[in-house]
């Protein structure tokens, strides 16, 4: 008998998040904006004047890189883009946040995405407010209190 | 419409599904989120490849969850425009650690009126009191504040402002105690007191009592609260003098003071000053100056005696007191040696010295209280004066 993918089993360690409620009625997570170190090349010259390139680390609060361009994707389709582009951005975000904490298929996510038309506007502010909205995140790595009630 | 329906609806969710079919990471991760930059490529999925997949893995929206998701999501980036711009606690505006780590370097350069205000609510140690660089100082680190010169001490040299000392020679809000009694004839005391009638340095004033009081229970000594302003007057009077070395001045200093002290300090190696617990007050280092013990203040050097440019002129002079001054007033740890009644009673300096070589600090006091009262002794049974020549304390006959 094949095992059923749950999020407390799928569920990726030391990973700040939220939960929101998807289609198969459980609460998967998404990750949210946390510190970040960002490895930064700097050249410096030495006692003698010789070039010496190091390595620093630029601290910021956001995504990765690439989940940033993903929103910035989003921002851009929905200033320019058709209602095709953005429904694509918007869940090719979605589906990045989940699999950042979850480790299950590419597939899959996207099925627990495909939510009816009446949750539409829930999930779509849900994920939104994970991005954009760190004032009421819980504390780091605590799924229980991490878990949002749908609105 | 309940989720639960979805939950039905969505039976392929159930399905069996192979598990790390993205290359992760996986065990232990010594950076926690911090790293998660660090091995984004094996959760990354190629932004191409995402989109595709969203495309083929979701069924294509009808024509009314296309406007709908169109409204909904402009409605919602709509609103996290409205709270990036209204609300200063957007995301992309928190606080980093960077900014936080500067912020906090900024807060350490604080105003020293900021800091005095800080000393008045908060409980500080008379060595992290800001309150030393007002009080004479050593001037290496710490100097008078150029203001405070200016305003009220140069207007009071100049005689530009009257000055307020009551009949006994000391302004009653100078007197820390109330005591007029307690007021000294040091002109460099009465400047420092006529200091006092301003707002702030009164203040100043009374948070060094309440900083004074607080060092004298931390250190659980029976020194009481008023000895700083009590000046270290040693006059070589034969009624007064031996009440005054037996029962005031020296068992201050000596003896049970030592060894208190020595309860909260480690022993420190010998550097020949006698050391004493007054030397933990803030007001330690203004001792000398409202000392009247025959202490030239203009014979201090200006690196050693921060009040020196405001004392223009001197009005007690004893010749043979200064060596001794010299050697223990202004020590860097702020401990008033007992020197400078050494030096107004014209103690020679060797027996001075050959105490200090001798054991502890207690013993020193000790020794050198032995030979003051020797010499007093010997002063009451031959009067003699061991007091140098056109001394003017040899007046007190």
């Amino acid at each position: 008998m094949s095992e059923r993918q749950t999020p407390e089993s799928t569920r990726r360690n030391s990973v700040q998040c939220r939960s929101i409620r998807l289609a198969d009625g459980n609460e998967w997570s998404f990750l949210s904006p946390s510190a970040r170190f960002v490895p930064r090349v700097v050249v410096e010259t030495d006692a003698v004047g010789r070039r010496v390139e190091s390595i620093a680390l630029d601290i910021k609060f956001g995504y990765p890189l690439h989940i940033e361009a993903l929103i910035a994707e989003l921002k851009k389709a929905c200033e320019q883009g058709s209602v095709m582009e953005q429904y694509e951005a918007f869940f090719a975000l979605a589906v990045s946040l989940i699999l950042q904490v979850h480790d299950i298929r590419l597939q899959t996510v996207c099925e627990l995405l495909a939510v009816g038309r009446e949750e539409l506007a829930v999930l779509v502010n849900d994920v939104l407010s994970v991005i954009s909205d760190p004032e009421n995140l819980p504390a780091a790595n605590d799924p229980e209190t991490s878990r949002r009630e749908p609105t | 419409m309940s989720r639960h329906k979805h939950q039905m609806t969505r039976e392929s969710v159930n399905e069996p599904i192979a598990r790390n079919d993205l290359k992760t990471v996986s065990g232990s991760n010594i950076l926690g989120e911090a790293g998660a930059d660090f091995r984004m490529n094996q959760n990354e999925v190629p932004e191409s490849s995402l989109k595709t997949a969203v495309r083929l893995s979701m069924s294509a929206p009808s024509e009314q969850t296309r406007d709908l998701f169109s409204r909904v999501i402009r409605d919602a980036m709509e609103k996290i425009r409205l709270d990036r711009t209204q609300s200063a606690f957007s995301w992309s505006k928190l606080p980093t650690i960077k900014s936080l780590v500067e912020s906090r370097r900024e807060a350490k350069r604080v105003a020293p009126n900021q800091e005095i205000a800080k000393l008045e609510t908060a409980k500080m140690s008379p060595i992290e009191s800001p309150f030393r660089d007002y009080v004479a100082t050593t001037p290496n680190d710490r100097v008078i504040p150029q203001e405070m010169v200016n305003e009220q001490v140069n207007p009071l040299i100049s005689g530009q402002i009257p000055s307020k000392a009551g009949p006994g020679g000391m302004n009653p809000r100078g007197n820390l105690n109330g005591d007029p009694s307690l007021a000294t004839s040091s002109d460099a005391a009465v400047r420092f007191s006529q200091i006092a009638p301003s707002t702030d340095s009164t203040d100043l004033l009374r948070s060094m009592q309440s900083v004074t009081a607080e060092s004298d229970r931390e250190l659980a000594t029976p020194i009481e609260t008023d000895i700083p302003s009590r000046p270290f007057w040693f006059p070589i009077d034969e009624r007064g003098a031996s009440e005054r070395v037996g029962s005031e001045s020296f068992p201050l200093r000596s003896g049970q003071n030592d060894l208190s002290q020595a309860d909260f300090n480690p022993p420190k190696p010998q550097t020949g000053r006698v050391t004493s617990p007054l030397g933990t007050s803030p007001f330690a280092r203004a001792l000398p100056i409202s000392s009247s013990s025959g202490i030239d203040l203009t014979q201090l050097s200006e690196f050693n005696n921060p009040f020196a440019p405001l004392l223009g002129d001197s009005t007690s002079v004893s010749g043979s007191g200064q060596e001794g001054n010299k050697q223990g007033v202004w020590s860097d740890d702020g401990s008033t040696g007992s020197s400078n009644s050494l030096g107004s009673v014209g103690v020679p300096q060797e027996s001075f010295a050959s105490s200090d070589s001798s054991g502890g600090q207690g013993s020193d006091l000790s020794r050198t209280n032995e030979l003051l009262q020797q010499l007093l002794d010997e002063y009451r049974k031959n009067q003699q004066s061991y007091l140098p020549l056109n001394d003017r304390n040899t007046s007190m006959t």
